[in-house]
């Protein structure tokens, strides 16, 4: 055993050398240091600067600096953060006890909640309860996670039960032990209450699906032949064996630790880990990143440690082994091939002419091409499984719902310049944060109340008495183009200038909300779908090769696909940000977020379909084939495709509501979409402000709502889904 | 579920012991030249602020931001001091000063019997340990630069153990402004000098795990700090000051500054009684102050802040490393046409902004120092407000037409248009940027805009790679803070910086204004110098002025002492202020 550990963590040495080489690469790519706020100081001059710079060695290129940080790493000095000027180790230490425990808290909530609720829902399936609690763990993942932290920073504030943020009373340094520590819960309630929430739907959808499962195994069965009472079956036997995976899972939980909760932590001020190293990457205090991802990718190692040691616990039929000594060759091997590759593709990337407009326009052409060809991959892909499903679907209720609601937006979308009385530019300082205008029938027309602004201090307005104007309908406004080709310039509704129509109020510039909603659909409903394209077929491609080939491809892509899902997902896209955005334009913007969202998202998509082409390369029918002379690439999408193309209609469903609730979080950050564009996160993250809470201005909220529904749509539809396509819940399965 | 418990339990503590006991207060004689303040009033109170930077050094000496410098200043006080109610220096350290007939040796005389917070007395050796540090080639920092003048340090010498002497290289008038820095003490500190690691001193390592080792001359010192959570101060029992009864000051016994980046948690904060003071953003005054009578608090207008919001246009017509122009020369050419800046600035509508943005709590800005800066202000500077068309007049004076589109060109047909960058964490600047952005679409010119990291912004500005951008600068205090902007030399002179030689007459006009106030003594003659330059920087508009917001103090009625400066709004010091005690 203490043998197996060692070795293990001998062969995860590399993963930290190649991880660590990445992100030093991609800080280097960020234009700018961490002495740019000194550098703006106007009485600090150019010589400090320069001194500064030759000090910590900035003059230096990129690989220099990471052989001098390697060097004193692997002495154990992970040197001094120039934002806090303390050394690095010291700064994590100091965070870290909040951060475990906000996470250990929460984890804590969530499986309190989700086992007993999971194992309930199961026992009833198919009750009120099943359905409620599922209604129930979707509706708490369908909103950002900023907008529920922010419900209750506000309910803190108006029912003052709970303190507004921070780690511990002011005075609690003068506390007795006992109470000092009761005063650690009690600032921790809200934040764990909002981090958890998340936790319970996941955690209680596998609990329910694995409980299911041994419910329907031989071995209940026989416990009931026996006679044993049905309490006894459930929770002595069946509850057993169910909850077996979760200690599994205790290893990957211990991985996610440390790794902090960034926007939770904002908003209740909580210090812990995730601000701090967001901070640090903003003001690119280099040291810090890189000891911070050196932290995650530890915890992340040791957890997967944990989980396979955990596994082989519980589960006596597995043995510690790792393969013999030419496995362990084989593993040092593709990491020196993985380490390569990184140096090579890190150069490559550094030597393209990136400043060439050419070379841009190119690059982008390719894009677009590569996306049209995954576009029609997974329409060939999943066409077959649609047909299928589609008309059976829909002649179930939940899933005719669904299916409706989904047609709207998605038409609305299509017609938003039509259906639109503005632009979404289209200010008026004059009526900022106007409500919504009321229709009124009078005098044998439709008409709209006006408003007139009574204190402008808190943007309240009133209505004129007898100062309705008619609504026109098909009224011409500025001309554009309905989906994209035909020009018009009539718009379904509209009211004389210098009214406004405000069907759902206005915004800060005064901007109609209701024409920025539709405007941003275009944003929010597509983003999910071009997200999905690409994971689905990268996923595809690379895992069902890696599947199917195995050897030294798959070596390496396992190995790649390790380190990506080390480099934080968020830090990447900060860093490519800032690399990038000199090229695209902030309309452009959106498809750069969608990109590296599916550049991070690809990796669990390709695993697990590389688990599912082993399974099915085992069966007859693809061994007929390779005996028949089948070309690999015809056996790859002609039998392997079609036996998991359920499972990636399916997970693609599932997946759409990732990145709607992923740009909010990341408009949030101000990451996101930009203004003058609009998104439903962007107008959501605009709406986050203290005062549309207590000034009323509740209709700054639709966009969460309606956010909210798309989520919750999506999900039921996959639900739906699997329900029809795989009864057994087969998918769920894997943890 | 023992959480749940905990939980029960920890309201039933919180409810039934919620007095706390600080330590005791430590009682030293005053020292033989008390500072003695005309305020009375009783110690006991504890004041709860929240911040939303955090330090990062209590060192002086290391490059720092306002956050820090904040804190330092409770913590360490300088040989003069600022009064804000006046604007005027008084004695701090030094009881008193001569100035010599030739206006270039100061000559001041410390207080007798004062000493750091730890006891060790207070004299000549620690000012001039103080310039010893800040002169060190060893140690950059930015007071050496400060007291460089025309290229010479300045001069000091020890007089006696309570006496020092200073002499600038040149005459420089405001002299007495900057000699307030920080003293350090060099009994703490001079082992670190002798060896190199002076700047590695109190830093924030040493604010956690020994904040007593920093000796202090200012009214407070460090009781703890916890990183991202609060920092605790308590009265410094050595401080130099006292009130009319001979109290010891600061009045209040403890000081807790909350760090709290997110600005709903910092009004959450204060609406709920949690923080004793705070400044609220012109937007949320309206329903932060519902809670006035619940929580006993009051909201007061402090009239324009001191910042500077603009936007700017690249006029830098060098050549970058390839040979190559930064801007494609008719771009450059409109830049640099003083009607167009004009015509753009003319072209922005600032009351639209103020009323929808700010709610009507703003106040338009017309000149390179703001309002907020009662002393130096100009409010005479040519003022070029919203008028779109007299803004589309000059542009016809430069021959630019709007085509039959409406998008106005020039006579070689190039469409007016510009990419202005963007700083991607404002939160203001988007809306002033689509707002501008529109109001350019009426006189027919094209905006492009580009949200950029701060980073990322500093370097396209100061290789000139951009065409323009939208940025602010902290004011207050003497324009002879602003050099690097004013000067063309200047490294912050964004729309052509370090120039070798003036580019135009007006900016040789402001280097000469500049050059000559420092050598200015009376006031008056001073402000007319400033008020020329103000009216210079108006009209030439290199940096299209915004608008800039009026802040607002919200203060608990129950604060006693607080004062009101030149313009009436209410100020204090955190070392005057006291409060009546609360009944449990």
């Amino acid at each position: 055993m203490i043998e197996y550990v060692i070795r293990r963590l001998i062969v995860s040495v590399p993963m930290l050398l190649v991880v660590t080489l990445l992100v030093f690469f991609l800080m280097s790519l960020a234009p700018g240091d961490f002495l740019d706020t000194a550098r703006m100081q106007r009485d600090i001059s150019e010589e400090t600067i320069h001194r500064l710079e030759q000090e910590y060695g900035l003059d230096k290129p990129w690989h220099v600096q990471y052989g001098r940080w390697l060097g004193k790493a692997a002495a154990g000095d992970f040197g001094y953060s120039w934002t806090y000027k303390v050394s690095v180790s010291e700064l994590l230490a100091q965070r870290a006890p909040a951060t475990l425990g906000l996470a250990a808290g929460s984890l804590a909530l969530a499986w309190l909640i989700a086992l007993p609720l999971g194992v309930l829902a199961a026992i009833y399936k198919g009750s009120w309860l099943d359905r409620f609690v599922s209604l129930a763990a979707y509706a708490a993942i369908s909103l950002p996670d900023f907008f529920i932290a922010l419900i209750a920073l506000f309910f803190a504030s108006v029912s003052g039960m709970f303190p507004v943020g921070g780690l511990t009373s002011i005075t609690s340094d003068f506390f007795p032990p006992g109470q000092k520590f009761a005063d650690y819960l009690w600032h921790l309630a809200l934040p764990v209450l909002v981090l958890g929430l998340g936790g319970v739907a996941g955690t209680l959808r596998v609990m329910r699906a694995n409980f299911l499962d041994q419910i329907r195994a031989e071995y209940v069965t026989t416990a009931r032949a026996k006679g044993l009472s049905e309490f006894v079956v459930m929770f002595k036997h069946a509850l057993r064996n169910a909850v077996n995976p979760f200690i599994t899972s205790l290893g990957f939980a211990f991985s996610g630790l440390l790794s902090g909760a960034l926007i939770v932590e904002n908003i209740f001020n909580y210090p812990g880990l995730g601000q701090l190293t967001f901070n640090a990457f903003l003001r690119q205090d280099k040291q810090l990143v890189l000891a911070s991802v050196v932290l995650g990718t530890t915890m992340l190692i040791i957890g997967n440690l944990l989980a396979d040691i955990f596994l082989a616990l519980s589960d006596p039929r597995i043995r510690l082994g790792g393969g013999g000594p030419a496995f362990r060759r084989r593993q040092i091997w593709s990491w020196l091939g993985v380490a390569a590759l990184t140096v090579t593709v890190c150069y490559a990337l550094r030597f393209m002419p990136w400043e060439s407009g050419d070379f841009w326009r190119q690059l982008k052409l390719a894009g677009a091409l590569m996306l049209a060809g995954a576009g029609v991959f997974v329409i060939y892909a999943a066409w077959p499984v649609l047909r299928q499903i589609v008309p059976r679907l829909a002649r179930r209720p939940l899933g005719a719902v669904t299916l409706s609601v989904l047609a709207l937006l998605y038409g609305c979308s299509l017609l938003a310049p039509f259906l639109a009385p503005y632009s979404s530019s289209d200010q008026d300082l004059t009526k900022t944060f106007h409500p919504p205008t009321a229709p009124v029938w009078k005098d044998g027309a439709l008409r709209m109340r006006t408003y007139r602004n009574v204190d402008r201090s808190i943007a309240r307005y009133e209505p004129v008495a007898d100062g309705e104007v008619p609504v026109r309908f098909f009224t011409k406004g500025a001309p554009y183009k309905l989906l994209g080709v035909i020009p018009l310039r009539t718009r379904l509704v509209g009211v004389d200038a210098p009214h406004k129509l405000y069907l759902m109020g206005s915004d800060s510039t005064g901007r109609d909300v209701f024409s920025r909603l539709l405007y941003g659909s275009q944003v929010s409903l597509t983003l999910g779908l071009i997200g999905v394209t690409i994971t689905m077929s990268l996923g595809f491609l690379i895992g069902a090769l890696s599947g199917y080939l195995g050897g030294s491809f798959d070596n390496i892509v396992m190995r790649l696909t390790e380190i990506i899902m080390c480099i934080p997902g968020l830090y990447l896209l900060i860093a490519l940000r800032f690399a990038l955005y000199k090229f695209f334009d902030s309309s452009e913007m959106f498809v750069l977020i969608v990109v590296v969202l599916s550049f991070i998202g690809w990796t669990g998509t390709a695993r697990v379909i590389r688990g599912m082409t082993l399974s099915v390369r085992q069966r007859a029918f693809i061994l007929a084939a390779e005996t028949m002379g089948q070309s690999r690439l015809k056996i790859l999408f002609k039998h392997i495709l079609p036996n998991i193309a359920s499972y990636l209609v399916i997970s693609a469903t599932m997946a759409i509501p990732g990145y709607i609730l992923g740009e909010a979080s990341l408009s949030f950050l101000g990451l996101g979409i930009m203004e003058p564009s609009a998104s439903w996160g962007l107008m959501l993250s605009q709406a986050q402000e203290m005062k549309v809470f207590m000034l009323g201005f509740a209709w700054l909220f639709i966009p969460g709502l309606l956010m909210f529904i798309v989520v919750l749509t999506f999900n039921l539809l996959g639900d739906e889904l699997r329900d029809l396509i795989d009864p057994k819940f087969k998918t769920e399965n894997r943890l | 579920m023992p959480g749940r418990h905990a939980l029960l339990m920890s309201f039933l503590l919180l409810t039934a012991c919620s007095r706390v006991e600080l330590p005791e207060r430590e009682h030293f004689p005053l020292p033989a030249d008390v500072d003695i303040v005309n305020v009375s009033g009783k110690t006991g109170a504890t004041f709860i602020a929240t911040n939303a930077g955090e330090p990062t050094s209590f060192n002086p000496l290391v490059l720092e931001d306002a956050t820090s410098a904040e804190i330092t200043g409770y913590m360490l006080a300088g040989l003069v001091d600022m009064d804000w109610t006046t604007q005027e220096i008084i004695p701090g350290l030094a009881k008193s000063w001569e100035i010599s007939a030739d206006r270039r040796t100061y000559t001041f005389h410390l207080r007798r019997g004062i000493k750091w917070s730890d006891g060790a007395p207070l004299t000549a050796d620690d000012v001039i340990f103080t310039f010893d540090c800040i002169f060190d080639p060893r140690y950059p920092n930015r007071s050496s630069q400060q007291f460089t003048i025309s290229g010479k340090p300045l001069s000091y010498e020890k007089v006696d153990d309570h006496t020092v002497r200073f002499t600038t290289p040149e005459l420089y008038a405001p002299f007495l402004n900057d000699i307030g820095v920080a003293i350090l003490p060099k009994h703490c500190l001079e082992a670190a000098y002798r060896d190199g690691t002076l700047l590695k001193q109190w830093t924030v390592a040493t604010g956690i795990n020994k904040p007593s080792s920093m000796a202090c001359s200012g009214p407070f010192k460090i009781l703890s700090y916890r990183p991202g959570d609060r920092l605790l101060m308590t009265p410094n029992p050595h401080y130099w000051r006292a009130d009319a009864d001979g109290q010891r000051l600061p009045y209040i016994d403890l000081y807790v500054a909350k760090f709290v980046k997110d600005n709903n948690a910092v009004l959450v904060n204060f609406c709920t009684g949690q923080t004793e003071a705070s400044s609220i953003p012109p937007a949320d005054v309206g329903w932060v102050r519902n809670a006035r009578e619940t929580y006993r608090f009051t909201i007061d207008s402090q009239g324009p802040a001191t910042s500077i919001g603009f936007i700017w246009f690249n006029m830098n017509p060098g050549k970058n490393k390839k040979g190559g122009s930064f801007l494609p020369p008719h771009k450059l050419r409109w830049f640099q046409d003083t009607r167009f800046r004009q015509a753009v600035s003319h072209g922005f509508n600032r009351q639209g902004i103020i009323s929808g943005v700010y709610f009507g709590r703003a106040t338009e800005l017309h000149s390179i120092i703001s309002e907020g800066n009662i002393k130096w202000y100009n409010p005479n500077t040519p003022r070029f407000e919203y008028d779109p068309a007299r803004a589309a007049a000059l542009l016809a004076d430069m021959n630019l037409r709007k085509d039959a589109g409406g998008v106005l060109r020039d006579a070689d047909g190039h469409a007016v248009e510009f990419e202005v960058l963007v700083p991607s964490a404002s939160v203001t600047a988007p809306q002033i940027m689509t707002s501008f952005k529109e109001d350019m679409r009426e006189l027919g010119i094209g905006v492009k805009i580009s949200y950029i990291d701060f980073g990322t912004m500093l370097a396209r500005t100061e290789a000139s790679d951009y065409e323009a951008g939208i940025m602010g600068f902290t004011g207050g205090g003497d324009p002879s803070g602003g050099k690097a902007i004013y000067k063309s030399s200047g490294r912050m002179h964004l729309w052509n910086p370090s120039q070798k030689t003036p580019a135009t007459p007006w900016e040789a006009r402001v280097d000469e204004l500049m050059d000559l106030q420092e050598r200015t003594f009376d006031p008056q003659k001073r402000k007319a110098l400033i008020d020329e330059m103000q009216d210079i920087f108006a009209v030439q508009r290199p940096l299209i002025f915004l608008v800039t917001q009026n802040t607002y103090l919200g203060l608990k009625n129950k604060w006693r002492n607080t004062k009101r400066d030149l313009n009436g709004f209410i100020v204090f010091k955190l070392e005057e202020i006291w409060a009546e005690p609360e009944q449990p």
